[in-house]
């Protein structure tokens, strides 16, 4: 029998695209703890055979995650954007599935991060090292390496902004192509590298910030500037994917 | 539950001015499974992409059930477009069928289990199947998903015989359990036509017919016999002739149009033959035949 569609809600689907990155971006976030750790064994068992340590290594290490978290902003778009609007989900619902999934994953790899700290301060502790920052650069808004609620939270903005900055870039390209799309290479990069001016963290925010020779905001302004950032780039990246097509040879059902 | 499906006047006209569909006019009842025919370039796959919401019509409109699909999470997990198997693949099999299943609110997980087992699909990296394993893997999507609209645009053209035997005996035996609309794009047209409902014939961006498959064949007729007597029915019935072939002073007529009892006792007392034409003939003829053809035998 042919019926007209139902206007019953049907079951929340920015929910399930959510639920379904998630899983999929699951093995990434693994992937990237394996490095993290790799990264702070090998220091750690470097630095114990050849010299004393005198400052945290793990503050230089983590650094390097929130381009993983870039990464994974591209990767959603450019990878699942067309796999999921192949499987029937909206460009709406993946964008709001992807940002909850990159969300999820900021707070894990914050925590997987902090986590970091911890266990780098129980190996300094047993090695009678003193587990301090030693950045001479980097400013963070926090002032020792054990200051885990400050670490969680200056992290997990740094990798919102940092995958949603991905996300923006790729949306851009995939709404006007690669020459107007380029216009917001900027954009996306304003996103991760204003947050880290803010954050004062990150190697790029650091080099802008010895070049102008300027100092952090206060902690609650650098957060309330990096949130800003997180909210305009993802309403900016909803705007462009709202309205992107898909090629046919485009349509994918699988990565 | 099925859904109607519906174009009205849908034209979509590509960034680099190519018209790809002009002011289609198509209306598929909801549990028809329609062939979908056209050469390459006819704007098969343009049509399926309006119908996916992969984009939007430059003029006139898609319905589904009624309503427009774009941007419709209701509707748009009701719709599935199975395309050609791309290269690549970084997932394995099994990682992609689970996916799948996570999206689609109609998955039907015990099912894709079967047709893994019966496309004989491992599980391995996509990259690493053939390409008949590849196209086996896409048609599993458009079975397992069981979307109320689901659209095959010629996945199957890498699998062998058999294994499309197989995907067809499953899309009818399927269909019986769970009606649903099915669109089937494809160039096998004789392999499937036993299949089609209803055919739609797109060339050139236009749609040139859309009928019920029997009255579709019924309407093709071959006219044989002297050629002066078959010229003289073909013109007194009105029929449209899409090619002919001339012998001596035989004629071969490949017709076009609705015969009439008396047209067809008529024809008979003239002496002249009256045939049916394959489905795949009649879409020869149809699509990018535009004037009649001659040919000597």
């Amino acid at each position: 029998m042919s019926t007209t569609a139902s206007t019953t809600t049907a079951r929340r689907p920015w929910l399930r695209a959510a639920g379904a990155l998630g899983a999929d971006l699951s093995f990434y976030a693994v992937v990237w703890t394996g490095v993290g750790a790799a990264l702070l064994i090998i220091n750690l068992v470097a630095n114990t055979v050849w010299g004393d340590l005198e400052a945290s290594i793990w503050d230089g290490n983590a650094s390097i995650f929130q381009y993983a978290m870039l990464g994974a902003g591209i990767m959603v778009v450019a990878g699942y954007l067309p796999v999921y609007l192949t499987h029937g989900i909206t460009r709406r619902d993946v964008t709001s599935g992807a940002l909850i999934a990159l969300v999820g994953l900021a707070v894990v790899a914050a925590l997987a991060t902090t986590a970091g700290y911890l266990v780098e301060s129980v190996v300094f502790d047993v090695a009678g090292w003193p587990h301090v920052l030693g950045g001479e650069h980097e400013m963070h808004i926090y002032d020792s390496p054990d200051q885990y609620g400050l670490i969680f939270v200056e992290l997990f903005f740094l990798y919102a902004t940092h995958a949603i900055a991905g996300m923006l870039i790729v949306a851009a390209l995939f709404r006007l192509g690669w020459v107007f799309g380029s216009v917001f290479l900027l954009a996306g990069a304003g996103v991760a590298v204003g947050a880290e001016l803010a954050l004062g963290s990150g190697a790029a925010g650091v080099l802008i910030r010895d070049w102008l020779d300027i100092g952090a905001p206060p902690v609650v302004v650098g957060l309330l500037i990096a949130g800003g950032l997180a909210v305009g780039g993802a309403l900016l990246t909803r705007a462009l994917l709202a309205g992107v097509v898909i090629e046919s040879k485009d349509a994918a059902l699988w990565r | 539950m099925t859904l109607d499906l519906e174009l009205r006047g849908a034209s979509l006209r590509y960034d680099d001015g190519t018209e790809a569909l002009r002011g289609i006019d198509l209306s598929v009842p909801g549990g028809t499974i329609l062939g979908l025919l056209g050469r390459n370039g006819a704007g098969k796959s343009s049509l399926m992409s309006l119908v996916a919401s992969l984009r939007r019509p430059t003029d006139g409109q898609v319905l589904i059930g009624g309503r427009d699909p774009w941007e419709d999470a209701e509707l748009t997990a009701r719709v599935a477009l199975v395309g050609e198997a791309a290269e690549g693949g970084a997932w394995k099999v099994r990682d992609a069928v689970t996916s799948a299943g996570r999206l689609r609110p109609t998955w039907d997980a015990a099912y894709a289990d079967r047709l893994l087992d019966l496309f004989e699909i491992p599980n391995v990296k996509i990259a690493k199947l053939s390409r008949g394993k590849r196209a086996a893997l896409a048609c599993l999507f458009g079975l397992a998903g069981r979307a109320p609209i689901t659209m095959y645009d010629e996945p199957y053209l890498g699998m062998d015989a058999p294994a499309r035997y197989a995907f067809y005996d499953e899309v009818l035996s399927d269909y019986m359990v769970h009606p649903r609309t099915v669109i089937l794009s494809t160039h096998h047209i004789d392999e499937v036509a036993s299949l089609f409902g209803r055919v739609a014939i797109l060339d050139d961006g236009r749609l040139v017919t859309d009928d019920e498959t029997d009255s579709l064949r019924a309407r093709g007729t071959e006219v044989t016999g002297p050629a002066a007597a078959v010229d003289e029915f073909t013109g007194a019935a009105g029929l449209r002739v899409l090619s002919t072939r001339s012998l001596g002073g035989t004629k071969a007529a490949v017709t076009y149009g609705d015969l009439t009892d008396v047209a067809r006792r008529r024809a008979a007392d003239a002496g002249l033959e009256l045939g049916p034409i394959p489905l795949q003939d009649l879409f020869v003829h149809l699509s990018g035949a535009t004037q009649p053809e001659e040919a000597s035998l």
